[in-house]
């Protein structure tokens, strides 16, 4: 666990370095596999930074506005670059908004837009990953097990390690069924690569998060987070079925 | 073929509901985490330290009441940008139940300056010394400042590590955990 990097005088939080760069990363991918899915790279990534900057925006006002009291006194903080002060689920959902309504009005169809966000994502994932790691959080239950590891002053499993694991199974998944896709080695559906990843991506949480001891999404007792993991794991599956014709589909391309 | 497939994902939809429902019973949230640890999630390791007249001040004996815990010392640039937004986030919100610790890592520090200090931003709120850095070491503090703030139950609701911290962020934080319910 490294959670701070100490470069001069200056302290980087390791978790955030390591998502930015995973972010990075995924963005040029998307970029490079936009056209796979016969879509223009430059309309797909004017898409991302407007859904990044519309939740970056979106969720700073938000909290702006939770703590509005604060921000009248103090207005021009609203323009400081302190991640502490953001709505994290509002920005989120501005900027999946904001993205879906840039998508609608240039006709961009949303499945071939979310398959091409697909193989970019599994990288996020690891990234994701390797920043709990770093920060030592999403930590594991105490455990006996000889492969738990020491952790906030206890043996744990090692639920980073495992996330990593499940998101490297996952990034390796998609991107062989990506590559079959190119070879034009079988037809494909839209959609079906993004369901194929979120069911692959669902799965690994739903694992995970059982041994997870800092599960952030409760009602009551429950790992809620699981189980909406699992709704998740279970829509997409149906997704999928739709389109390998367990059930009949509607598009082929 | 298909039949198969579609065997497959009901096998991986059976298996993965009954690990649910096996996890919540065999690791029960509630019960998983009792324990003192510098991060969030956890209760905020319990320490006792002297001020500069010599008198204690323990963090159990707080308990109840919202807490923020700032670690500082005299040398470091982000602490003395960020004194007065402490300072101010105490005035305003300690008649209101808040608690604000400064805990100078006095190991690295010296208590002349901590003085000075003291005097130059016109600090009123209670200033601890780490003398053998045992705290800052017990709360894995890795670079100043680096501030906790503790919920009302004990819990460390968030942990800003580096600075300086806005008056705009100290009086949201002083607000969200004064407004929990204990």
């Amino acid at each position: 666990m490294f959670p701070i990097l100490q470069v001069g005088p200056l302290s980087i939080q390791s978790s955030a370095l390591v998502l930015l760069v995973s972010a990075w990363i995924a963005v040029s991918l998307i970029e490079r596999t936009a056209s796979t899915f016969e879509l223009r790279p430059e309309l797909v990534m004017k898409l991302v930074f407007i859904s990044i900057v519309a939740g970056l925006i979106g969720g700073r006002l938000l909290y702006a506005l939770q703590y509005s009291s604060v921000f009248i006194s103090h207005p021009l903080s609203i323009l400081l670059p302190t991640p502490t002060m953001f709505h994290g689920p509002g920005g989120f959902v501005i900027g999946t908004l904001t993205g879906l309504i840039y998508l609608q009005n240039k006709g961009m169809p949303l499945w071939r837009v979310l398959d091409t966000f697909s193989g970019g994502l599994t990288v996020f994932l690891i990234g994701t990953g390797i920043s709990h790691l770093a920060s030592g959080s999403y930590f594991g239950v105490p455990s006996t097990l000889p492969w738990a590891l020491e952790l906030w002053g206890e043996t744990r499993q090692p639920t980073q390690i495992f996330e990593i694991i499940g998101a490297v199974l996952v990034c390796w998944a998609v991107w062989v069924k990506l590559k079959n896709f190119r070879r034009g080695n079988r037809s494909w559906q839209d959609g079906e690569l993004f369901l194929y990843f979120l069911a692959l991506s669902s799965l690994s949480y739903v694992l995970v998060d059982g041994l997870r001891a800092d599960t952030d999404w409760l009602w009551g007792s429950f790992r809620a987070g699981q189980a909406a993991a699992w709704l998740l794991l279970a829509a997409s599956l149906y997704g999928l079925g739709r389109r390998e014709g367990i059930l009949p589909n509607k598009q082929q391309t | 073929m298909r039949i198969n497939r579609l065997l497959i994902y009901l096998i991986i939809l059976f298996i993965s509901a009954g690990w649910t429902a096996y996890s919540h019973f065999k690791f029960p949230v509630s019960t998983v985490e009792a324990l003192e640890a510098p991060w969030r999630g956890f209760f905020a390791p319990k320490f006792l330290l002297l001020n500069l007249e010599n008198e204690e001040t323990s963090l159990s004996e707080l308990a109840g009441a919202p807490i923020i815990v700032n670690f500082w010392a005299s040398w470091c640039t982000p602490c003395i940008t960020e004194a007065q937004a402490l300072q101010n986030v105490y005035t305003n919100y300690a008649p209101k139940g808040l608690v604000l610790l400064g805990v100078n890592m006095t190991q690295s520090d010296s208590l002349s300056d901590v003085e000075n200090f003291i005097a130059v931003h016109g600090i009123t709120f209670p200033i601890l010394l780490d003398v053998e850095g045992r705290v800052g070491r017990l709360y894995h503090v890795q670079a100043l400042p680096t501030t906790f703030f503790i919920s009302k139950d004990g819990r460390i609701q968030d942990v800003v590590v580096g600075g300086p911290m806005s008056d705009a962020l100290l009086e949201s934080k002083a607000i969200q955990l004064l407004a929990e319910m204990p």
